[in-house]
């Protein structure tokens, strides 16, 4: 058995990555004179994981003034990229980037490809370090919901600095952060990122100056043992933002969550979801416009019921029920959401689902959320389709690597 | 004497022990694994074969194995996943007199389901290790006995026959020699050297995400059969009598459920082995061979793995003296012998060229490890004592 490695050094191997200018000076180019030494040549050494996840939907909503609107929806489509590597350095080490491509959400510029990932990562039994764009810790426990935007305004912390003009303001940014596992399922992530700030620089979508940083802790069930316990993750944060305006320099967010299995079993699974968001705000922010909105001192929670219905151990059906509510704790404005669905699977990575979700905002919420009151019914196809070319690692996670001891 | 019940991968030690005379010492001898855990583990009754002495008997000889879940190095950098009986790849070699009763009680400290088939050995059907036609599969943390009388004479082997083709890439194989005192091998050539080579094969990605698979899948299986919930489809890929009845599964499709052999339900490709080991091990992590000049050595061929070999010995010729176990009319003279999967074949060479010589898979892709060569199902004969004028001046790692 080999020596369990304290993960006190992947810790400060990361901080001092981490600390470190964020200033990208990478240059992406290939130069086409330079090609391969032998351009036939395979590299046998590089792990690929492809997938491409398709959200096509048919969107129907009727609004309070019996307006109605339809739309195809294609909106979270996405399409990534995953290599990896062993790196020399050491055989614990891995390295890797992420690419992805999607479509942003539904009414956002679209035809537009927004990109959610570019980033490399550094990969280690009790670490990963990831520098680039990504996905931000916006949320302890995700939604259940079919599409992200569904419900971005309740689940999940909202980007101070957006002037609600991209649901992605509160979902990618630039970033670095840091998740150790000290043992399996524990897990503590630092990240500190450039949330895109609308306010300062609408068209900046390249600046690294970090503007906030948080902490998460929590545990996080092994994946192919989430049927089986009945936590399947807890966890609690905080995040930080460096506004730099007069008299609020700094604002936070307190993030707490719970998803556990109330019937444990893998072929009737009963979950329950719970979230609840602390947006400390700041003071005066007015919730009736755009930017004050994202800014305003407020409480959001939500929570959902889902079943999963796994005949023979196989994805057969599933469905959730799912209740949020944002108040704001200045003003009284306040927006609720409630929303059903059902997701048939059709195949082992196919799935034809519906959903109906309903929609208030009340007291003077802006436009940005809609109308104040709507509902609305998605028919949709849902495939996710990955591959691994050439795998050449096992999971961090997986149940050898956990119970038989750590093969890097 | 419990050096008489497990032979280290090159420890070719003799069973000694007489039925009439040994029986204290075999009793001593059996705690090799009755002291530890598996005493605690659920039994399945026993059904004697017929003839068989009762339970207890002095006149059994006693062996036990218990299967885990272990890191296993194929060459220096490379380790990976495997199940080792007795925590070894291969497992413990077995050495056995002709007409010998057995008796071994199998411990499955694993989470999969495992047999154990003897495998050229005439046993009783229901002990002859085949998941739902002579036995139920052994369950994690439960205890099997394979009681059976040792018969052919010969070199014959033992490995799981659950999920087969995957727990054999997985390491669950060991050799099982059946001795007489009579050795017709050792009268025409009387060998001093007795070495047993089992050759395997395994997709060291496909053990890995298979195990994976099985056991994720199996953890299921358990938290529903705890509840008394696991039903007829769920219980197996095979569900009970599928595995024999070709009308159960048509039944069982008609109801619902998607079949075994859809792409779709597979956990990994089809395995393409990268590896290619003797006695569980890559060149150059292989063991030598070593002989003495003028003497005659054995080499036993065991084809644990999915791929044939064709060993070729350098510098010599040998003669093919036995295949699967059974000593041939008459022996033929060869410098490469073809092992399908399966299959044991003995060859007997003389000594009578000394040097280093290699012995190797002539399908010399086998040579390789990750495709890299040198590697593989490769070893070498060394003399005892042997010191050549020539030596490597210089390596390069092309």
């Amino acid at each position: 058995m080999r020596k369990p490695i304290p993960f006190v050094a992947p810790l400060l191997f990361g901080l001092v990555l981490v600390l470190s200018p964020c200033q990208s000076t990478a240059q992406p180019q290939v130069d086409p004179e330079d090609a391969p030494e032998d351009p036939a040549r395979t590299a046998p050494w590089i792990e690929w994981a492809l997938g491409v996840r398709g959200v096509t939907s048919f969107n129907g909503a009727r609004f309070e003034d019996g307006s109605t609107r339809t739309a195809f929806d294609f909106s979270d489509s996405l399409l990534y990229v995953r290599p990896r590597v062993p790196l020399t350095v050491s055989r614990d080490l891995r390295g890797g980037a992420l690419f992805a491509l999607t479509f942003p959400d539904a009414y956002e510029r679209p035809g537009a490809l927004l990109v959610a990932d570019a980033h490399m990562f550094l990969e280690h039994r009790y670490a990963l370090l990831r520098l680039g764009r990504g996905r931000i810790k916006s949320h302890i426990i995700p939604s259940p919901a079919l599409r992200d935007d569904d419900t971005i305004r309740i689940a999940e912390a909202q980007n101070p600095f957006s002037t609600g003009g991209s649901t992605a303001d509160h979902q990618f940014g630039n970033m670095a952060d840091l998740t150790i596992w000290p043992t399996p399922r524990l897990y503590g992530e630092l990240h500190a990122e450039n949330l895109s700030n609308a306010v300062l620089e609408p068209q900046s979508l390249t600046a690294f100056e970090l503007n906030s940083v948080g902490l998460t802790l929590g545990y996080r069930q092994l994946p192919s043992l989430v049927t089986l316990s009945v936590v399947r993750q807890l966890g609690f944060g905080t995040n930080v933002y460096r506004l730099g305006i007069p008299g609020a320099e700094f604002a936070f967010d307190l993030l707490a969550g719970s998803w556990l299995n109330l019937i444990v079993d893998p072929v009737h699974t009963v979950d329950w979801r719970a979230q609840v968001i602390y947006a400390g705000g700041v003071p005066g922010a007015d919730p009736s416009t755009p930017t004050g909105s994202f800014r305003a001192r407020s409480v959001s929670a939500f929570t959902s019921i889902g079943y999963t219905y796994r005949r023979s151990l196989l994805p057969t059906f599933r469905t959730n029920v799912v209740a949020g509510y944002r108040r704001y704790l200045e003003g009284g404005a306040a927006q609720f959401t409630a929303l059903g669905n059902f997701f048939w699977s059709l195949g082992q990575v196919v799935e034809l689902g519906l959903q109906y979700q309903y929609r208030r905002a009340e007291n003077g919420l802006p436009r940005i959320f809609g109308e104040d009151q709507s509902h609305s019914l998605k028919i949709v196809i849902v495939g996710t389709f990955e591959t691994v070319v050439n795998p050449l690692f096992d999971d961090r996670a997986s149940i050898l690597n956990t119970e038989s001891g750590y093969v890097p | 004497m419990k050096a008489e019940l497990i032979e280290g991968r090159r420890v070719f030690l003799k069973t000694i022990v007489g039925a009439a005379v040994g029986g204290a010492a075999l009793l001593a001898a059996r705690p090799v694994m009755a002291q530890g855990t598996a005493q605690s583990m659920p039994m399945a009754p026993v059904t004697l074969p017929k003839g068989a002495p009762p339970e207890g008997s002095p006149l059994y000889k006693h062996f036990a194995l218990e299967l885990r879940v272990i890191q296993h190095e194929l060459v220096p950098g490379i380790v990976t996943h495997m199940m080792g009986y007795d925590s070894s790849v291969p497992g413990p070699t077995f050495r056995v007199q002709e007409g010998d009763w057995v008796w071994v009680d199998f411990t499955n400290s694993t989470d999969e389901m495992h047999t154990i088939h003897w495998h050229g050995l005439l046993v009783d059907y229901r002990m002859d290790g085949v998941p739902y036609t002579g036995q139920d599969p052994v369950m994690k943390g439960e205890r099997y006995s394979y009681v059976f009388r040792a018969e052919p004479y010969g070199t014959h082997f033992y490995h799981c026959h659950f999920g087969t083709s995957m727990h054999m890439q997985a390491g669950m194989y060991g050799a099982f020699i059946v001795e007489r005192a009579d050795d017709p091998v050792h009268a025409q050539y009387p060998y001093t050297q007795d070495s047993t080579l089992i050759l395997s094969s395994l997709d060291t990605v496909f053990v890995r995400q298979q195990i994976n698979a099985m056991f994720a899948r199996m953890k299921q299986r358990d938290a529903l059969a705890a509840r008394g919930a696991l039903d007829d489809l769920t219980q197996a890929v095979f569900p009970p009598g599928l595995y024999t009845s070709e009308s159960r599964l048509r039944e069982a499709l008609a109801r619902g459920y998607p079949s075994p052999y859809l792409a779709s339900r597979a956990a990994a490709e089809p395995p393409r082995p990268n590896f290619f080991t003797i006695n569980g091990k890559a060149y150059p992590s292989t063991e030598p061979i070593r002989v003495r000049a003028g003497e005659w050595t054995r080499l036993r061929f065991i084809n644990a793995g999915n791929v044939g070999f064709s060993m070729h010995l350098h510098g010599h010729d040998f003669y093919w003296v036995c295949s699967d176990g059974a000593p041939l009319p008459s022996p033929i003279r060869l410098n490469t012998i073809r092992i399908e999967p399966g299959n044991t074949h003995d060859v007997v060479f003389l000594a009578d060229n000394p040097g280093f010589w290699p012995l190797h898979d002539h399908e010399v892709t086998h040579t390789t490890n990750n495709g890299v060569y040198p590697g593989g199902a490769m070893t070498d004969v060394e003399y005892e004592g042997f010191e050549g004028a020539y030596a490597p001046r210089i390596s390069l790692d092309e």
